[in-house]
């Protein structure tokens, strides 16, 4: 049997295939012992094998409980780490601080040797150097080392070299010109420096976990949206942080797909942040990702976040003006209705509207005390003048507006036009707003699959395995041959690593894309490599910019990527009905027009083909979607939930 | 207040801070030259009919400072008609120098001027005598081609002639043209979001609701200002040299707080000078705005627009340091007198609400320019920011009037002649203190190719003062290390010609402390 589990902070998601038919379960988090729930999770099956999105990695990072490493760079750069980008990370504040430290000051060595920009030595690695290195090592004695030579993306023998060298000391190595072999000193030492800090934690995780799980094949998710096996993970435990996400952005074009819509922008709306990405025929990438303060220029999903979710806390600032976030009550106090602190939030300004209805909360199996909502939004709207019913709608106005920006970043921002793309909707909260952030931006379309949770989980399911190997090349447009080795040497080094971590390469079909820029841009846009890559790269210049210098300006090769993409475990699914578990009943919403009478509907009572119009509840264990007036709806294939604009 | 105002103050706040933030990104994704494309030193704004400022994205305070500045002196000066943009760096008509390049774009709306667009962006190289355009000079001429506001579209059309004697009086052309297309992109983008929210929302509402940000930003101003205990607060510091002879320059500053105001008095300050450090009235602007802007901060997150700026009066001298006139020289003023400025401003305060002033910082933007007849690069190196009451200052980082990135060590080789042989913080450099100032930061390069180097750096004998019986943080240091391996101080103003196989080594200053062991514990 073939499963997919993904740990989130509170619900541990488990999704499997039964004769084609998706199912899934869900269980409490054991955030000690994540294994745990994992266990819980699948009891009574028996996986072949297991794809898992984990969050350790993130978690340890986030509170910096990774591990002590040394970091080992060209003399002379010993505080490239501590300076980064030499910027400060807020401009208008006496107080502004630098992301806490993952590295000691006293941990860094600077080793003598040096490479030019041409990739030629200018100065050796003397082997009393390496010597002197592994002293200094053995008196620190760290958890892990990370090694960043200046120019090594260009020229890996002094990183190899001391590679050979430091084996024998027996801590984890995380080594710059195998973890990202690009140019951009400081996003190179910084993903470096991220890896070796998460590797013994991945590797004790991973190992305990696998022990627990005899027999299963085990293969972990990455950041890009294609899971690899254990060992990948142990050694290149920076690509796990960002599996969730990218399980959920993958899912739901999966999900898309079987409905013929390729143009998504995806709006995962959770608790404390909402996750959007923009997908345009294919999952979108981005090598400017900053993990909690860190570059992490691997690719990883472009998946933008904002921290506006239902646990978003509303307040009055000093000149009056109302805000929402991004402080959240998260799960724990959780919003004012779940009973344990009275903070207003989002979540409480959609049960006072009517729109979550608070004896019907995941499924009815927990009860939410719409009293105290109504208590949370006074202690706002006394301040306002408005009634607790006015102040809600503002509430929701707000954190809607936020989460649209979010959506322009993605979108308009990057020259997309949001009225060209299906807003496909999922987590917990994102379909009581989507038709307010479809109407902002002009979105004509709305999608909400029917899943009960986990769906970054399915996406895992229905994932390839997957890996991205690169290498900054600097190369003229013209220089075809020069492109060709590099591409073929790449391709040795992507097949070679494959095998290493117990893949068989013949399984994997290639992509090829290049880095371009014009010459003397720093700004690299992606194209796929073909014949014709120059105008393509000239075409995605003037969408992004609204120019290109056409032949004027020569184009440069900055970047070689090569992705190995293989088969996914399962590539077909479908969804079945679910018994209704109640009667089709009237409610009272608050909107803009004052109450409304409004139907409330178990979205487990519609038939494929089956087409209703707002203003509608629907309701499903682990969603409401909040049908505006103005919407009309059709139910399509695997039950998913189609809202178009009427006008 | 209308009811809902609180709701739709928000909301509106975001719509215009997101089109200048758009702003900012298509120039940056789009420009060419390193300082735009890895430094950022570029700022976009939004701004009224009336040229106040709406809102502006998050960028280089010395430019966004300057805008209103600039604004004053356009609005009525052009018959503004669509499709028109205006191309300016005059120092005298509101600019900053002359390597920030304003490009300003009117937006109409039924035929009626509404608001008007800014980007501006330093460009790596303006022309003049040295190469990067921030030598050490003695008259404006020296110093560039100066643009006095004029069109650079007229209803649309592209003034060919001009653009295109304009882009071959610089250096790189090429590079200069693709910078200002990027702003010219940049302008389009705005215009274009901004006709989409007044299709959305109105134009009677856009423009109501630029109005009440105004006043909601005034309020918050006002209440940071009631805060602060009324009086009368002065304090004076000096800049070290002009690099042409004239020492010690004073800046001096009054601040009086009173009746819900703020007068901001620099009379007495030093006469302008001969070298390129005198910061036209723009730039002083600028300093005082981010002050206060910082202090706005300690309440909560305002939009910064107008509004913040109206109950602050600044006095200035026109001829002095703070306020120069044709033909001063001003390459320096607004990197380097703008940082003096505003170590002036937070040593007065320092008075009046110690528990938010940090001690000085770097003080220092340290410009390094350097280039031949092929090629023109220009860079500024961070230092310590000054220890802060209850925290020490940060390291290594750049602070107040700017916050450029650096250039990665591996973009900088891979573009240009240049080596750099070590870029570490410079350790010690810190004021010592209960809460110490940041280190300064050592950068030295090797050069591939004989060159011209232009150095404009500050501290170099006055250091970064500490507050409370903090120490003072190290002051900065230049030399050059010659080819028979002597070493050879350099003063922190000059224009060298350096050898092929030398080397410059920059030590930027460190902050100065905060507070000492012994003092006695703040309130």
């Amino acid at each position: 049997m073939n499963i997919a589990v993904d740990t989130g902070g509170t619900f541990t998601d488990v999704v499997y295939l039964e004769d084609g038919v998706l199912k899934a379960r869900k269980v409490f988090s054991t955030p000690t012992d994540p294994s745990q729930a994992i266990l819980n999770g699948i009891k009574g099956f028996t996986p072949t094998n297991l794809i898992h999105g984990t969050t350790v990695g993130t978690n340890a990072f986030l509170e910096r409980k990774g591990a002590r490493v040394a970091f080992i760079t060209t003399s002379g750069f010993e505080d490239l780490v501590f300076i980064g980008r030499q910027a400060r990370p807020k401009l208008y504040d006496f107080f502004v601080e630098k992301p806490a430290p993952i590295l000691r000051e006293d941990h860094t060595f600077g080793i003598k040797e040096r490479i030019s920009a041409e990739g030629k030595v200018l100065l050796p690695l003397s082997d009393g150097e390496i010597a002197r290195c592994i002293n200094w090592i053995k008196e620190i004695s760290p958890e892990a080392i990370a090694v960043c030579l200046l120019h090594s993306y260009l020229y890996s023998f002094h990183e190899e070299k001391l590679k050979s060298a430091l084996t024998e000391i027996g801590v984890p190595l995380s080594i710059s010109s195998e973890v990202l072999p690009e140019f951009r000193e400081y996003e190179r030492a910084s993903t470096t420096l991220i890896n070796a800090y998460l590797v013994p934690v991945m590797s004790r995780y991973l190992s305990r976990l696998k022990e627990k799980l005899p027999g299963a094949n085990l293969y972990i998710q990455q950041s890009n949206g294609g899971w690899l096996t254990v060992e990948e993970a142990k050694e290149f435990a920076c690509h796990t942080v960002l599996s969730g996400p990218a399980g959920g952005a993958a899912g739901a074009l999966l999900w898309a797909s079987v409905l013929n819509e390729k143009r998504l922008i995806t709006f995962d709306m959770g608790g404390t942040s909402t996750d959007v990405c923009l997908i345009d025929g294919e999952l979108p990438f981005t090598r400017e990702y900053v993990f909690d303060g860190y570059p992490l220029s691997i690719p990883v999903i472009d998946i933008h976040t904002v921290g506006a979710g239902g646990g978003s806390i509303a307040y009055i600032d000093r000149g009056g003006a109302l805000k929402v976030g991004p402080q959240s009550a998260g799960a724990d106090p959780g919003p004012a209705c779940y009973g344990k602190a009275l903070n207003p939030t989002v979540t409480d300004a959609n049960v006072v509207l009517g729109r979550i209805l608070p004896d019907m909360f995941l499924g009815g199996r927990y009860q939410l005390k719409k009293e105290l909502s109504e208590e949370a939004i006074f202690s706002i709207g006394k301040k306002l003048g408005l009634s607790i019913e006015e102040t809600a709608l503002g509430i929701i106005k707000v954190a809607n507006i936020n989460m649209s920006r979010a959506v322009r970043k993605v979108s308009l921002e990057r020259g997309y036009d949001p009225q060209e793309f299906v807003l496909f909707c999922f987590g917990g909260a994102g379909a009581l707003h989507a038709c307010a952030i479809a109407k902002e931006l002009g979105i004509k379309k709305i999608m909400i699959p029917k899943l009960a949770g986990g769906f970054s989980a399915f996406g895992l399911l229905l994932s390839p395995p997957m890996k991205d190997f690169s290498l900054t090349v600097w190369l003229a447009s013209h220089e075809k041959e020069r492109l060709a080795s590099h591409i073929e040497t790449l391709r040795k080094k992507a097949f070679k690593h494959l095998k290493k971590v117990g893949l068989n390469p013949e399984n994997f079909t290639e992509e090829i894309f290049l880095d371009l820029r014009y010459k003397g841009q720093g700004f690299e846009l992606t194209v796929p490599f073909s014949e014709h890559f120059v105008e393509d790269f000239e075409e995605e210049h003037a969408r992004h910019f609204g120019h290109s210098f056409s032949g004027k300006v020569p184009v440069e090769i900055v970047t070689l990527r090569l992705r190995l993409k293989g088969t996914p475990l399962a590539e077909s699914f479908c969804i079945e009905k679910e018994n209704s578990s109640f009667s089709n009943f009237e409610t009272r919403v608050y909107t803009e027009e004052g109450y409304v009478s409004v139907p409330v509907v178990d979205w487990n009572s519609f038939s494929v083909g089956d087409t209703f119009e707002g203003p509608m509840l629907i309701i499903e264990s682990f969603t409401t979607v909040w049908v505006e007036k103005g919407f009309k709806g059709q139910v399509k294939e695997n039950y998913t939930l189609i809202l178009e604009r009427k006008d | 207040m209308q009811r809902t105002l609180a709701i739709e103050l928000e909301i509106f706040n975001k719509l215009f801070s997101a089109i200048a933030e758009e702003m900012g990104i298509v120039l940056r994704r789009s420009g060419f030259s390193p300082n735009i494309r890895e430094r950022c030193d570029f700022s976009c704004a939004i701004f009224d009919k009336k040229g106040e400022l709406v809102a502006q994205a998050s960028h280089i305070p010395v430019h966004l400072g300057a805008m209103p500045e600039t604004m004053k002196h356009l609005v009525g000066r052009f018959d503004w008609k669509d499709g028109d943009v205006i191309i300016t760096n005059d120092p005298f008509t509101g600019g900053t120098h002359l390597p920030d390049i304003t490009l300003v774009k009117p937006v109409f709306f039924k035929g009626a001027l509404e608001f008007f667009l800014i980007a501006r962006a330093h460009h790596a190289d303006v022309g003049g005598k040295y190469a990067g355009s921030m030598a050490v000079s003695t008259h404006i001429d020296e110093e560039g081609v100066r643009i006095s506001p004029t069109y650079l579209f007229k209803e649309g059309e592209l003034q060919e002639d001009f653009f295109h004697s304009l882009i071959s009086k610089l250096r790189n052309p090429e590079e200069r043209e693709g910078d200002f297309r990027a702003q010219i992109a940049s302008l389009f983008r705005g215009e274009k979001r901004l006709k989409e929210l007044v299709t959305k929302y109105g134009l009677e509402k856009v423009l109501e609701m630029a109005g009440e940000l105004k006043a909601y930003s005034q309020k918050a101003m006002q209440e940071l200002i009631k805060s602060l205990p009324e009086g009368v607060y002065s304090f004076e510091d000096y800049l070290d040299d002009d690099g042409c002879g004239t020492e010690d320059i004073l800046i001096k500053a009054q601040i009086i707080i009173k009746d819900n105001k703020i007068v901001v008095d620099f009379r007495g300050s030093a006469p302008q000078v001969k070298g390129s450090i005198n910061a036209p009235r723009a730039v002083t602007e600028a300093a005082v705005y981010y002050v206060f802007l910082c202090l706005l901060n300690t309440l909560g997150d305002f939009p910064i627009n107008h509004g913040c700026f109206s109950p602050i009066e600044i006095i200035t001298e026109p001829g002095t340091v703070v306020d120069a006139v044709y033909p001063a020289a001003v390459s320096g003023g607004n990197v380097e007198t703008s940082q003096r400025i505003v170590d002036v401003l937070l040593g007065a305060l320092s008075s009046a609400c110690p528990e938010l002033i940090p001690a000085a910082s770097c003080g220092s933007m340290n410009n390094v320019a350097i280039g031949n007849d092929s090629f023109a690069y220009y860079e500024t190196i961070g230092g310590g920011m000054g220890g802060r009451p209850g925290k020490p200052g940060l390291s290594g980082v750049h602070t107040h009037m700017t916050n450029t990135l650096n250039t990665p060590v591996e973009a900088l080789e891979h573009d240009y002649p240049l080596r750099i042989v070590r870029y570490s913080l410079r350790k010690n450099s810190g004021g010592k203190g209960k809460f110490p100032g940041g280190e300064g930061i050592i950068r030295e390069y090797y050069f591939c190719t004989d060159a011209t180097v232009t150095l404009l750096t500050e501290r170099r004998k006055y250091s970064p003062y500490g507050l409370f019986g903090g120490e003072a943080g190290a002051k900065g240091e230049n030399f050059l290390i010659t080819l028979s391996g002597g070493k050879k101080a350099l003063p922190g103003k000059v224009n060298l010609e350096v050898k092929k196989g030398e080397r410059l080594v920059i030590s930027t200053p460190g902050g100065g402390g905060y507070s000492s062991f012994r003092a006695r514990p703040l309130k």
